[in-house]
């Protein structure tokens, strides 16, 4: 698992490839933990390459949910597989996060 | 001072020796051929010769000699006595500084035992035979001004006041050895051993000594092995217990009743772990049935699946302040509304718990269900001969943690008929994997059922099973495991009975 963070003028694009298990949620996790994160507009997540999901890595994206959410914060992913998509899904969090198919309809968010 | 060393080959070749002797004249059974016997003993007698003239080899007036020799004698004592009675770290500490100054006849001593590893068996970091910690102090700070490398290595100083760092303050003790502890993966410390005369070490007492310090070593190895294991031993017991009492909570005895069947399969990919489910016989013939799955496996995903099942019995007790029978319960979704509650102040940040809850009212010949973020529940329509997946809504809990849950959770109201089928199961069943690493996936577990929805519960769970573990064959199972098949008779009673 591969996290690669990209910022720009308002938002920062973090990429992720590879499987976001309990042990690559650690990096994902000290990425989002940032407190510059805050100043962005947008975290945009590119889910192209996140082949697989398990319930450590939707944690660490639930575990910063609220915090986001409160310093206005939007979090986007787009890209995202359809057996990635079904995880979200299932959960309920596609009525929590915006999940959009392509990182032009990521950025007009 | 003689070797001790000595005299244990002596000692052995002497033992060897009689051994040798006695399969040669003892009877002949199934031992060595004689040949062999006779080979030994004359070695064996050489060896003896050898270890006389090595032993006699500087006679000494017997009086004196006498003395020594029972201090050998003493001084192996000792070495078993370190091998034997230590209990503690401590205690082999104490017992090496104490055979070390009584074998060297040392006038003082003192061990400075490495700050990483006293605390183990509760030594102190230093100990002292016969000189204060101000002599000890001093002597250090001697020793650090020596052209030697101080920690590392065993040495001998014949006349410490000959050195420069004891010029200005000359030492009572002109006699110094240095032997440090060394252990495999760490240094323990180092032993020092003064005589006020100069010229009294030797290199024999070195090597005797080094005996000493070798077996304290490993003596505390050993014993930093038996806690370490023992320490296991009681993780794999409390793992044990805690296993044991998790199987208590799952239900052994599946509630009855002539309108429905149900049979269940549970498997922890550890000794414990996050699947639960549960069942409640609701008054008006009503069945409560309950499936979770906590998010991370093991002891803390156990801790929350227990404590969801506290939850499920805490709501589904009934209020008795309810106007009417049917209040006295709540809904599925008020229900995963107050479980979100209750949960927000002990669920870690990032853990969640998913669930679904079902409410079969026979009466009503209908279920209602809440599904928070659980799998969907796979249902067999025997009028429509159809085999689907229910499709709803509804977020797992401990995601929102405020009041905003509730618009996250519905009910869904369904009517059953008689031959229908509802297979209930967590995440471990339709993600278990095969040799390719591809998931067992909703799909194939639709199959099974399109093909066995006419058996019975018991026989349909074997069905899925059965597919389940030829398709992960050779697979560890990475996570729980839970299956619930539920079928309604194909004739359901009247409502009378």
């Amino acid at each position: 698992m591969k996290v690669n963070a990209q910022p720009s003028a308002d938002s920062l694009l973090l990429t992720l490839d590879g499987e976001l298990d309990a042990s690559s949620a650690v990096l994902l996790d000290t990425e989002l933990n940032k407190p510059e994160l805050l100043n962005f507009r947008k975290v945009l997540v590119d889910c192209a390459k996140l082949s697989y999901i398990s319930s450590a890595g939707l944690g660490v994206f639930i575990s910063h949910l609220q915090r986001l959410q409160d310093n206005n914060v939007k979090l986007v992913f787009f890209n995202m597989q359809e057996k990635v998509f079904n995880v979200f899904e299932i959960l309920g969090l596609d009525s929590l996060m915006t999940i959009v198919p392509t990182q032009d309809a990521a950025l007009a968010v | 001072m003689r070797n001790p060393l000595l005299l244990i080959g002596f000692l052995l070749a002497l033992l060897s020796g009689g051994l040798a002797a006695a399969s040669l004249w003892g009877p002949h059974g199934g031992g060595p051929p004689p040949w062999l016997a006779w080979a030994a003993l004359a070695a064996d007698l050489g060896l003896l010769a050898v270890l006389a003239v090595l032993f006699f080899r500087k006679p000494a007036p017997a009086a004196v000699a006498a003395v020594p020799r029972r201090a050998e004698v003493q001084s192996l004592q000792r070495l078993v006595q370190i091998v034997q009675h230590g209990q503690t770290s401590a205690e082999i500490y104490h017992i090496l500084l104490e055979a070390a100054v009584q074998t060297a006849r040392a006038d003082a001593a003192w061990l400075d035992l490495n700050p990483d590893h006293a605390s183990i068996g509760g030594a102190d970091a230093t100990q002292y035979y016969r000189l204060a910690p101000a002599q000890a102090d001093a002597l250090r700070a001697g020793l650090r001004v020596l052209p030697l490398p101080p920690h590392e290595d065993e040495f001998i100083t014949n006349d410490l006041n000959l050195h420069p760092g004891f010029a200005a303050f000359p030492t009572d003790f002109r006699s110094l050895m240095q032997l440090p502890l060394r252990g495999p993966r760490l240094d323990y410390g180092v032993l020092y051993l003064l005589k006020a005369e100069p010229h009294t070490f030797d290199s024999e007492d070195l090597s005797v000594l080094q005996t000493f310090t070798s077996q304290a070593v490993l003596s505390i190895e050993n014993l930093t092995l038996n806690a370490i294991a023992l320490h296991n031993q009681r993780t794999q017991e409390e793992l044990k217990i805690a296993s044991e009492v998790q199987d208590s909570l799952i239900p052994k005895k599946l509630p009855t009743d002539d309108w429905f069947e149900i049979s269940t399969h549970s498997l922890a990919a550890k000794e414990v772990g996050g699947d639960f489910y549960d069942f409640l016989l609701l008054p008006g013939r009503r069945l409560a049935v309950i499936i979770g799955d906590v998010s991370g496996k093991g002891i803390t995903a156990a801790f929350h699946m227990a404590q969801m099942k506290g939850i499920f019995h805490a709501l589904m007790q009934g209020n008795p302040l309810a106007k009417n029978e049917r209040d006295r319960f709540p809904l599925p979704s008020r229900f995963m509304a107050q479980a979100n509650a209750a949960l927000a102040h002990c669920l870690e940040r990032s853990s969640f718990i998913t669930s679904s809850l079902y409410i079969i009212d026979y009466q009503q010949g209908g279920f209602m269900f809440a599904r928070a973020g659980h799998c969907h529940t796979l249902y067999y329509h025997a009028l429509r001969e159809e085999v689907f997946y229910f499709q709803s809504t509804g977020l797992g809990l401990g995601i929102i943690r405020n009041e905003g849950y509730e618009k996250h959770i519905n009910n869904q109201f369904y009517d059953y008929g008689p031959g229908d089928v509802m297979v209930i199961y967590t995440d471990g069943i339709v993600e278990a994997r095969g040799a390719g690493q591809e998931e067992y996936g909703e799909a194939r577990l639709k199959q099974r059922l399109e093909e066995c929805y006419f058996q019975g519960a018991e026989v349909i769970k074997q069905c899925i099973l059965n597919d389940l573990n030829s398709f992960t064959a050779g697979q560890p199972i990475h996570d729980d495991q839970t299956l619930l098949v539920i079928k309604f008779k194909a004739v359901q009673p009247g409502l009378a009975a």
